[in-house]
C-alpha cells in the first residue's frame, strides 16, 4: 500500500496536469465562485420610472423607491416604449409606472394603482425587484395613511392600528441575513469537488493503464491495498480542500456551524470515497480513459441542478428524484446542511449516513475488475 | 491531398472517435432529455408549514384559513408553542412556521396593532420566498378586510370605507415567463452552455488526438479548419435547430424570435466555437485533457452569464472575463430575442461581440496549428 502510494505521489510530481487537479485547479474555480457571490446580496438593481403624474407625491415615490437598498433608480424614461426597450436588453429589470393625475387620484381616493413590469425571465432577480417594490410601495402608501390617520385621530397610537392592523414579522431561519453568498456556494463548492474527484481519479489510472504501467503498481501485489495506496494522495488532497472549504464558510465567515463537525467531515469521508468508487467502476468498464471521462462528465457535471438546492426536490418528478439520489453529493450537502444550520444529532443522520455507505460495495467491482485484468 | 480528401478524412477521424461520438451526438441529445428533468413540474408544489395559534378564536383561524388557501401551502402541523414549530423545523418535518399571537382577536377589538411572525427555512430560498409571499397575502389581505370593517364602524358608506383602507397600490406584472416557471428560466439558457461545451469538448478530442501523433497529417491549414467548420458546424447547426425547436417545443417553452434571427445570431455563435474549439484543440496534448478542462469552465460560466445571479453583483473582472466565451454574448443575445421578444438591433452588441469572437479565434486557431506544423517538421 504505502509502495503504491509513493509510487502515484511520484506520478503526481511528473505530470503537470495531475498536480494542477489537486493543487491550482479546486483553488482557482473555488476563487472564482466564491467572488462571483461575494457581495451575498444584491443591492442596486437597476430599474426604471416612467413618471406620467410628475407630481409632489410621485418624486416621493420615487425617492422612496430609490432608497431601497435593493433597487436603484437608473433613470425617469418619459414613455413605456424606450423604457420596455431598456427591459428587453437586460439594462434595467423592471419599468415602475406612476399613472398620469395620480397625485390628484390619491387625494380624491380613487385608488391608483401603480404598476411595475418585472422581468420574470430572471426568476431569482425579478423576485427580488418584485418584493422589494412591493414593500416600498406598501409603506409609502401607509405613510400617506398615518399622516391622515393622525389628523384625523391625534393619537398616534390609534393612528398605527387604522394604518396596519396587523403586522407581520419575517424571520428567515438558518440565514438569517437571506445571504446568497452561503445560499449557494455552500451547494457549488461540494459540486466542483466532486468533478475534481472523480476526474483525477479516472486521469491517474487511465494514465498507469495508458503507460503500461499496471505492472508496477498491481502485478504480485495485493490488488485491494494497492489500489488503495494509489488513490490515498488524492483521498487526502480532497479531503484538505473539502475541510479547507469547510473551514473558510463558518470559519472565515461569519456563519455559524450548529452541529459536529467531526461528523460533517466523516460524511466527506465517505463521499469521497463514493466517488472515488463510482469513478473507478466508469474506469474499469473498458479501461479507456477518455471514454470513462465522458461518463463521468454526464454523471457529474449536471449535478448541481439535482441538488434539491435550488429547486426543492419534494418539487421534482420520479426520475429526478431517482438521479437525486443516485449521485453521493446529494446525501453529503443534506448532511452538510443539517449540521450547519440544524444541528441535528447523530441518530436523526444515520439514515443520510447509511445512503453514502450504499455506494461503497461498488469498490468491490473495482477490485475484482482490476485485478481480472492485471 | 484534396479537399475533398481532407474532408473525408477529418469525417471519419471524428466519427470513428468514439469518446468524440459520444459527445457531440450522444451528449447533446441526452442532455436534451436531461437537464429539464428536475424542473419538469415548472413550479413548487406542496410546502409543509406549521401554524401555532395562540389565539384560537375565529379571527385566526380566518387568517389560517386564508394562508392555506394558497395552492402551495400546506398546513400539515398545529403546535401549541413556537419552540415546538421550531423543533420540527430543525427535524425537517415542515419548512415554515407561522404564530399568531394571543389576544389577536382581543388587540383588533381594543386597536391595538399586532403582529404574526412568519419564519421559513431560508436554506431554501425558493421554499422561503414562497412561504412568505402566499402567508403576506393571506395575513395582508385579512388586515385590509379589518381596516375596512373599521370604516365602517366610523358610519362612512362601503364604497367609500373601501377606498379609504389603502391610498395606492402596486400592481405588479411578470413580463416573459410570467408564471414563474423554472424550465423556462434555466432550460433556455443552459441549452447554450451544452451546445458549447460539447462542441468544444468534441473539437478538443479531435485536436488531441492529432496532436498525440507524432507524425503530422499533411494538408494546408485552410483545409483542416474548412472541412472541420463543414463537419461539426452543419451537426450542430442542426442540434441548435432540434434544441430551438423540438425540445423547446416539448417542455413548451416560448420562442418568440423568428426562426431567421434566431439562425442569424446562431451563426456567429457556432462558428465562434468552432474556432474557439480548433484553438483549444490544437493547445492540448492529449485527448484525455479536453473533457476535464472544459467541465470545470461550466459552473463558473452559467454562474456568471448574469441570469441567475445580477450581473451588477458580479466582479467586472469575471463579467468581462467570461466575455471571451461564446456562451456568454449568445445565452443573452438568445434569452432577449427568444424569451423577451427583443428585436434584432436591440441586441447588436452581443451579435458584433460573436463576431468579434470568430475573428480572433480564427485567428488564433490558425497560429496554433501553424505552430503544431513547425514543430513537427521532420529535421526535431
Amino acid at each position: 500500500m504505502i509502495n503504491a502510494f509513493i509510487l502515484e505521489l511520484k506520478e503526481i510530481r511528473n505530470s503537470f496536469f495531475l498536480f494542477s487537479l489537486l493543487t491550482w485547479i479546486p483553488l482557482l474555480s473555488s476563487i472564482i465562485v466564491i467572488s462571483i457571490f461575494y457581495k451575498g446580496v444584491a443591492t442596486k438593481l437597476p430599474i426604471v420610472v416612467v413618471d406620467n403624474d410628475r407630481s409632489q407625491l410621485s418624486r416621493e415615490i420615487i425617492k422612496n423607491i430609490n432608497s431601497n437598498q435593493a433597487l436603484h433608480v437608473e433613470g425617469i424614461e418619459l414613455d413605456i416604449k424606450s423604457a420596455s426597450k431598456l427591459i428587453r436588453s437586460s439594462k434595467v429589470y423592471a419599468m415602475v409606472e406612476i399613472p398620469a393625475h395620480f397625485e390628484k387620484d390619491t387625494i380624491q381616493k380613487k385608488q391608483p394603482n401603480i404598476t411595475a413590469f418585472v422581468n420574470t425571465q430572471y426568476i431569482l432577480i425579478g423576485k427580488m425587484i418584485s418584493a422589494a417594490l412591493s414593500g416600498t410601495i406598501r409603506e409609502s402608501s401607509a405613510r400617506v395613511d398615518f399622516a391622515n390617520n393622525l389628523i384625523n385621530d391625534g393619537q398616534t397610537r390609534s393612528a398605527i392600528f387604522l394604518t396596519a392592523p396587523i403586522n407581520v414579522q419575517i424571520t428567515p431561519y438558518f440565514n438569517t441575513y437571506k445571504n446568497y453568498f452561503l445560499f449557494l456556494v455552500s451547494a457549488i463548492l461540494p459540486t466542483i469537488w466532486q468533478i475534481l474527484i472523480v476526474v483525477a481519479l479516472i486521469v491517474s489510472f487511465g494514465k498507469t493503464f495508458k503507460e503500461k504501467k499496471e505492472d508496477i503498481f498491481f502485478k504480485n501485489r495485493n490488488i485491494f491495498a494497492a489500489v488503495i495506496g494509489k488513490t490515498l494522495p488524492y483521498t487526502f488532497a480532497y479531503m484538505g480542500w473539502g475541510i479547507m472549504f469547510l473551514l473558510y464558510m463558518y470559519g472565515v465567515q461569519p456563519w455559524e456551524f450548529q452541529g459536529s463537525f467531526a461528523l460533517t467531515i466523516f460524511a466527506m469521508f465517505l463521499t469521497l470515497l463514493a466517488y472515488e468508487g463510482v469513478a473507478l467502476s466508469f474506469f474499469t468498464i473498458n479501461f479507456h480513459q477518455t471514454r470513462a471521462l465522458s461518463l463521468a462528465a454526464v454523471y457529474t457535471a449536471p449535478a448541481f441542478a439535482f441538488l434539491g438546492i435550488t429547486f426543492p426536490v419534494s418539487s421534482m418528478p420520479e426520475f429526478a428524484h431517482i438521479w437525486h439520489n443516485l449521485l453521493p453529493i446529494s446525501h453529503y450537502l443534506k448532511l452538510q446542511i443539517s449540521q450547519a444550520s440544524y444541528g441535528t444529532p447523530l441518530y436523526e443522520v444515520i439514515p443520510i449516513l447509511k445512503n453514502l455507505l450504499y455506494f461503497l460495495p461498488v469498490w468491490f467491482i473495482v477490485i475484482f475488475k482490476i485485478r481480472r485484468k492485471v | 491531398m484534396s479537399f475533398l480528401e481532407v474532408l473525408k478524412f477529418e469525417f471519419k477521424n471524428i466519427f470513428t472517435n468514439i469518446p468524440i461520438v459520444l459527445t457531440i451526438v450522444g451528449g447533446v441529445l441526452m442532455y436534451s432529455f436531461f437537464y429539464p428533468q428536475p424542473y419538469y413540474n415548472e413550479v413548487i408544489q406542496t410546502l409543509r408549514v406549521s401554524v401555532v395559534d395562540l389565539d384560537r378564536s375565529d379571527l385566526s383561524k380566518k387568517i389560517i384559513h386564508n394562508i392555506e388557501s394558497a395552492p402551495s401551502i400546506n398546513v400539515v402541523r398545529k403546535d401549541n408553542s413556537l419552540l415546538e414549530a421550531q423543533n420540527a423545523l430543525i427535524e425537517n418535518k415542515i419548512k415554515g412556521i407561522i404564530v399568531i399571537p394571543a389576544h389577536l382577536k382581543r388587540d383588533i377589538a381594543l386597536h391595538v396593532s399586532t403582529t404574526i411572525a412568519v419564519g421559513a427555512d431560508a436554506n431554501y430560498f425558493l421554499i422561503f420566498g414562497d412561504i412568505v409571499k402566499n402567508a403576506l397575502q393571506g395575513i395582508l389581505s385579512e388586515s385590509a378586510t379589518i381596516q375596512v370593517s373599521n370604516l365602517l364602524v366610523k358610519n362612512i358608506p362601503v364604497v367609500a370605507a373601501k377606498k379609504e383602507y389603502t391610498h395606492f397600490s402596486l400592481k405588479t406584472i411578470n413580463l416573459f415567463n410570467p408564471n414563474m416557471s423554472y424550465t423556462h428560466y434555466v432550460i433556455p439558457a443552459v441549452f447554450i452552455l451544452i451546445l458549447q461545451q460539447t462542441m468544444l469538448i468534441g473539437l478538443g478530442i479531435l485536436g488531441g488526438f492529432y496532436n498525440e501523433r507524432k507524425k503530422l497529417y499533411n494538408a494546408p491549414i485552410w483545409m483542416k479548419i474548412a472541412s472541420r467548420t463543414l463537419i461539426i458546424g452543419t451537426l450542430f447547426l442542426t442540434h441548435m435547430l432540434f434544441y430551438f425547436g423540438f425540445v423547446f417545443d416539448f417542455f413548451s417553452i416560448p420562442h418568440i424570435a423568428s426562426a431567421y434571427d434566431m439562425i442569424k445570431l446562431g451563426v456567429p455563435f457556432l462558428l465562434a466555437t468552432l474556432f474557439l474549439g480548433i484553438f483549444f484543440g490544437g493547445l492540448i496534448k492529449n485527448q484525455e485533457s479536453a473533457t476535464p478542462i472544459i467541465l470545470f469552465t461550466s459552473l463558473p460560466l452559467i454562474f456568471s452569464t448574469g441570469f441567475i445571479w445580477p450581473k451588477e453583483a458580479i466582479p467586472d473582472v469575471i463579467t468581462y472575463f467570461s466575455l471571451l466565451f461564446p456562451c456568454t454574448p449568445a445565452i443573452q443575445g438568445f434569452l432577449a430575442l427568444n424569451q423577451m421578444g427583443a428585436s434584432f438591433d436591440e441586441i447588436l452588441v452581443q451579435y458584433g461581440l460573436l463576431w468579434l469572437q470568430v475573428v480572433l479565434y480564427l485567428l488564433l486557431s490558425i497560429h496554433v496549428l501553424r505552430c503544431n506544423e513547425y514543430k513537427s517538421l521532420p529535421h526535431q
